[in-house]
């Protein structure tokens, strides 16, 4: 029963956009603690991320969907902002925890080598209920493949040369027995990054300096069988960053040297019951970062997490599940080392009303250094209007809550820090509808989503009467935007096509100005946060041969509160494509992937000043045993 | 054949704009152009983002112009974290900090004329004697300098160290003072390069001279503390001969047309203090209560207007408030990010 479900929720809400252009492939099923993403959270919409690409996660994600990301250079600082939002605002999930920074509450998504990533989903909306802190705009939810036990010896060596100096070369191998499974990776990943740019700040062609990134990683999994119903996973993570902070286009000098050391580990027992299932984890995460070689900043976050998943009967089920984090960091702007200790509890509550409507039900309380977070609800319904062979239609309404626990830096940064805060809070409610029409060769996958957020509390930094910077509760925002996707694919006795788009509409308002008496920055739209954003792609697939054009539209974005027209950055297209290429030997597969981006080489900033490149190509070999 | 064409071409426009602007020299002596008179405004832009600006203001016709620099240039950046702008003759120097470099402006007209670089976070500038000096950071571990600029070539002659965080500049008395913010030391460059250091509180700051050609030092204190303080120097011995303790965070200082009364800004509130005073006063002059913060405060010095400047805490663009000498409010209009100060033509 379960499984059915499953199934079918995965395909009500995950067909569109998958990668895979054969219905019958496995989808690219996304697991947080242990569980498919979507089983408590009917209503809502997840979306997986192929992986397997390359560059980082920025690429993964931001090559499948309009979501902007403001990418400070090429291969630089990246945060990404869900429907309207902060970075702050967005979860990353690592093995089930939080992994964003402590001291800046934010994810930078250029230090996640998209090579060693299995499996990415997002999850758009409020949903403090399944995340905890700063699911707000959404969540990135990173989770490792499930073990095959498959006994054969998997081999994955890759290089890829890429324009501006960028050389990568990585290498998987996956070995075992039938009771353990271990996956080692490993990569090394350098841009040299000397590309040339045509800002009209600038006013003549420049060729960009002091921006090169050397990274390399290690990324080791182990899972062992213990029992047909136990199974023992560890994961082992470290990874290194070097880089050199791409200056603004008008600076001609170097900038700050940023070096990051991420160390992660995650041990999680998962144990299956006739109709339950317990699982545990106990993660550390250290984030060592390196300022211009001095001033260091290091943050250690342990955390384990409890869960019960039982099956009431053929039509519900119940989760409960608590987990305690303790963070410290220590930073030459903290008076001493500074912790914090956070205690969450939830449950979850699913229930097949009947065979066309599932809903779920589900809360979470979170308590930090004595204080509360809000607590958050969350409702999801999906309901399956037609369901047959050629044509499903199903609705599917969401409505929750979602908070972010103020950073520390936010609570005890010096001077300035304000360890009163509340945390930020916003409540959601999104509805939407998909249909899927299958012919003899077709599939025609549409969907649409209207969201609506409203955010309280929103923490910002001005400064005092005493001229210093400080961090208050003072914003509100309004987020209402639209959301639809459409994908048609055709299969034909020699070739596969495969076409759609994504678009996103987002305002993001602000609603109380900067003091009593601001009124020109309300009712303004956030910056950085574009209007109309719109992703396009076409795929084919013939024999060995594999064919993809995307497109991607940027609408204009303010870089001030008060929305100034003439300091707004210029709305974008951006093209690319792709050719892969398949040999075959035996059991031996070795691929060719040439990538060309920005293909109409057009000069764009999705921060300002930051120049980002022009036509670019990558060349990417695979080989597979 | 085409680099050559090219080349020619070059070489003709060349000789095209040298007449015009000697036909232009011969013809009037100082070419007015439009941002010859009225105010200008110093955004200096939010750091990292190379949006520093200047906005032209006309006092009576109330007319903002945006950008100035970049409209006149095609849409060239000023650059980041534009600190300072100083006119002197034909030339409008913008003092770029984060870039590193000068922009030299036609003060006419904004078009862009040189750009000297090779100076390292360069804060304030100012002219003694046909020549340009410019305080320089340096870094954050070195002590400040003063490059000594040859205003005819636009190149830097020479260096005088100073102390660290060097940063506003003014002549006086034939010499120039210098205050080292990262320090509590005003140091006092005797031309060509003999400098002496006179000790004020931490974090000596905005300078002014007033009618007695005494010199006015705001000291912004420790950070975090409101403990301001204003020193009056005298130039011709080199002493402090007068201290006023604030009570109160200050970061700017500016003099009214007569030179007799000091207007210093703290937060939103703006407090005026005569020469004479021994006391500051208990209540503040105006409080801007729309206003998230003062950045920057100006006196006309032609019709004693009060101009003072919210930065927004750089999230949104400044507003512009305009005062009468008795506080009375004239206009307020919106400025560039983070402006910081003014310069009247």
């Amino acid at each position: 029963m379960v499984k059915w479900v499953s199934t079918f929720l995965l395909a009500g809400c995950l067909l569109p956009v998958m990668a895979q252009v054969d219905s019958t492939v496995h989808l690219n099923e996304v697991h947080v603690f242990g569980m498919p993403v979507t089983k408590y959270s009917p209503g809502g919409k997840i979306k997986p991320v192929s992986t397997g690409q390359a560059g980082t996660l920025t690429d993964l994600v931001a090559q499948q969907a309009p979501i902007y990301f403001k990418i400070y250079g090429n291969g630089q600082l990246a945060t990404v902002a869900l429907r309207g939002t902060s970075a702050t605002q967005t979860a990353v999930l690592w093995n089930g925890i939080n992994v964003n920074s402590p001291t800046l509450g934010q994810t930078d998504f250029s230090l996640w080598p998209a090579f060693l990533l299995d499996e990415v989903a997002l999850h758009y909306g409020a949903s403090g209920a399944l995340y905890g802190s700063d699911a707000l705009g959404g969540s990135v939810l990173l989770s490792n493949k499930v073990a095959a036990y498959s006994q054969k010896p998997q081999l994955v060596v890759q290089q890829e040369a890429g324009s501006f100096g960028h050389w990568l070369s990585g290498v998987k191998a996956t070995y075992g027995t039938q009771k353990v499974e271990l996956r080692t990776k490993a990569y090394h990943r350098q841009l040299q990054n000397e590309f040339e740019f045509t800002s009209p700040k600038v006013g003549h062609k420049k060729k960009q300096q002091f921006a090169a990134v050397d990274s390399y990683g290690f990324d080791q999994q182990v899972f062992i069988k213990i029992s047909d119903a136990g199974e023992l996973a560890a994961h082992a993570q470290y990874l290194h960053n070097f880089r050199e902070v791409q200056p603004t286009v008008t600076s001609n000098s170097p900038g700050d040297v940023l070096q990051d050391y991420n160390t992660r580990l995650a041990l999680t027992y998962r144990h299956d019951f006739a109709s339950a299932s317990l699982f545990s984890t106990v993660g550390y995460i250290i984030n060592d970062q390196h300022y211009n070689r001095t001033v260091r900043t290091l943050s250690k976050q342990l955390s384990t997490l409890v869960q019960y998943d039982y099956t009431l009967n053929r039509r519900s089920n119940v989760r409960a599940g608590g987990n305690w984090s303790r963070i410290t960091a220590t930073t030459d702007s903290y008076a001493t080392l500074q912790a914090d200790n956070r205690f969450d509890a939830y449950v979850s509550y699913r229930y097949r009303i009947t065979n066309h409507w599932l809903t779920s039900l589900n809360g979470r309380q979170a308590v930090y250094q004595n204080k509360t977070a809000p607590f958050s609800p969350a409702w999801g319904n999906e309901f399956a209007l037609i369901k047959n062979e050629r044509l499903q239609l199903s609705l599917r309404t969401q409505a929750g809550r979602g908070y972010r626990v103020p950073t520390l830096n936010d609570r005890y940064w010096q001077p300035g820090g304000n360890p009163n805060l509340k945390p930020e809070s916003g409540w959601q409610a999104e509805a939407g509808f998909d249909i899927k029409k299958k012919a003899n060769a077709s599939i025609l996958s549409f969907e649409a989503t209207h969201h609506r957020l409203w955010i309280t509390d929103w923490i910002i930094w001005l400064p005092t009467q005493a001229s210093i910077w400080t961090p208050a509760n003072l914003s509100r925002v309004y987020v209402s935007g639209i959301e639809s996707e459409i994908s048609y694919q055709l299969t034909t006795v020699k070739a596969k096509w495969q076409w759609g788009y994504t678009y996103a509409y987002t305002q993001s308002l602000n609603k109380k100005g900067l003091t009593a008496f601001d009124a020109a920055t309300v009712n303004k739209q956030l910056p950085y946060v574009p209007l109309h954003a719109l992703h396009a792609f076409a795929r084919s697939e013939f024999k060995t041969w594999r064919f993809e054009i995307t497109g991607d539209y940027t609408s204009k974005r303010f870089t001030a509160l008060d929305n100034a027209a003439y300091q707004a950055l210029a709305a974008y297209v951006l093209v690319a494509a792709a050719v892969d290429k398949n040999w075959y030997a035996g059991k031996n597969k070795f691929t060719v992937r040439c990538q060309a981006n920005n293909l109409l080489n057009t000069y764009y900033e999705t921060i300002e000043s930051r120049a980002m490149p022009g036509r670019n190509f990558l060349i990417t070999f695979t080989y597979k045993f | 054949m085409t680099t050559l064409f090219k080349n020619l071409f070059a070489v003709g426009l060349l000789f095209a704009i040298a007449s015009i602007s000697l036909s232009c020299k011969e013809d009037s002596e100082t070419p007015a152009g439009e941002f010859s008179t009225g105010v200008l405004i110093v955004n200096e832009g939010a750091f990292g983002r190379s949006d520093g600006s200047i906005t032209h203001y006309n006092p009576d016709s109330k007319m903002v112009t945006q950008d100035i620099y970049g409209k006149k240039n095609d849409g060239l950046a000023l650059g980041d974290v534009v600190q300072s702008l100083t006119i002197e003759g034909d030339f409008a120097y913008a003092v770029v900090n984060n870039d590193n470099k000068v922009v030299v402006a036609n003060a006419h007209n904004f078009q862009m004329q040189h750009v000297i670089g090779s100076v390292s976070l360069p804060r304030y500038f100012t002219t003694l004697n046909g020549k340009g000096y410019l305080t320089e950071w340096v870094n954050f571990t070195d002590p400040g300098r003063v490059a000594v600029i040859n205003l005819a070539t636009h190149t830097v002659e020479n260096t005088i160290a100073t102390d660290y965080g060097s940063e506003n500049i003014i002549a006086a008395n034939g010499k120039l003072f210098v205050s080292n913010n990262f320090t509590n030391t005003i140091s006092v460059v005797t031309l060509p390069a003999s400098t002496a250091t006179i000790e004020v509180a931490n974090a000596p700051g905005d300078l002014v001279l007033d009618a007695e050609g005494k010199l006015w030092v705001l000291c912004g204190g420790n950070y975090g503390e409101e403990n301001a303080s204003l020193h009056r120097i005298n130039t011709t011995t080199n002493m402090v001969e007068k201290i006023l303790e604030l009570n109160m965070g200050a970061n700017r200082l500016a003099i009214n047309k007569a030179k007799s009364q000091l207007y210093l800004t703290s937060g939103i509130q703006v407090y005026k203090i005569s020469v004479t005073d021994t006391s500051v006063p208990e209540n503040s002059f105006l409080t801007i209560e729309a206003a998230v913060g003062l950045y920057g405060i100006g006196v006309d010095p032609q019709t004693d207007e009060i101009y003072l400047a919210d930065a927004k805490g750089f999230a949104a663009n400044g507003t512009i408030y305009r005062y009468t000498a008795t506080g009375t409010l004239v206009d307020e209009f919106t400025s560039g990010k983070g402006p910081n100060g003014f310069v009247f033509r």
